[in-house]
């Protein structure tokens, strides 16, 4: 089902937070940021939700990543879990730089990553191609190899 | 094009240092429960930065400070996990 994040975020009242005050856009900004996000957006989808990419006026992007919505937890205990998220900090840690709840949906803003994943880079489409033409190459030389030490042979 | 050796390395080392924040310096001490390869993201200069850490807890019905309910990918779950579903140590992420 396509659910459009301006009709999500529209009906009701979203409460926004950002960690460690460092993002130079208030929070109006990101909101409106937020609506405009639909399926044209998309980068990607996993097991915990769809990821959007939010590109705010500045040229800057950010990942969103729209929460399947956890019916049973309670926002106060979501929102206390993220509080504690977004305390850490490292090098080697995709930093969330916030969240935003509202009753209909669960958005969290990590920045982003332009050169996407470990995954794409390792069993993408032309690391299959190189490996491939790599290997060919490595065969024909073999071959060619078990050829002239034959013809000298004989 | 391919990732090099020193590149794969560097991916690999960042990738421990990151968990090993989340393990050891974290109060309280994050379990990722699903590292995968899609899971780590890289910047401009191929720097590893480990994502979806902490999500495991959020989505589980229920929750509470101790999570055991097994989660993760097929194919990266530990085959261990098959007999005893139950997380308890950080093991769980190697």
């Amino acid at each position: 089902m396509v659910c459009f994040l301006n009709d999500l975020l529209g009906q009701a009242e979203a409460k926004l937070v950002v960690f460690h005050g460092d993002l130079p856009y208030t929070s109006m900004a990101i909101l409106k940021g937020l609506e405009k996000l639909g399926e044209k957006d998309v980068i990607g989808s996993g097991g915990y939700g769809t990821v959007y990419r939010l590109i705010m006026d500045d040229g800057v992007s950010f990942a969103v990543k729209r929460i399947a919505v956890c019916g049973s937890s309670s926002d106060r205990a979501f929102e206390g879990e993220l509080e504690i998220l977004g305390c850490f900090k490292h090098r080697n840690l995709v930093n969330l730089r916030g969240f935003c709840n509202s009753p209909l949906a669960k958005l969290l803003i990590y920045d982003y990553l332009p050169n996407g994943n470990l995954d794409e880079k390792l069993h993408g489409e032309w690391s299959l191609v190189f490996y491939i033409i790599k290997n060919c190459f490595f065969i024909i030389t073999f071959i060619i190899h078990l050829m002239v030490v034959g013809s000298l042979l004989v | 094009m391919p990732l090099n050796w020193q590149a794969r390395i560097r991916i690999a080392i960042g990738t421990a240092r990151g968990l090993a924040y989340l393990h050891h310096d974290c109060c309280p001490r994050i379990i990722h429960r699903d590292i995968k390869s899609s899971n780590i993201l890289l910047d401009q200069n191929l720097e590893p930065h480990v994502s979806d850490f902490g999500l495991a807890k959020l989505l589980e019905e229920n929750a509470s400070h101790v999570t055991t309910i097994v989660a993760g990918t097929f194919g990266y779950l530990a085959p261990g996990k098959f007999h005893i579903p139950y997380t308890t140590s950080p093991c769980r992420n190697l």
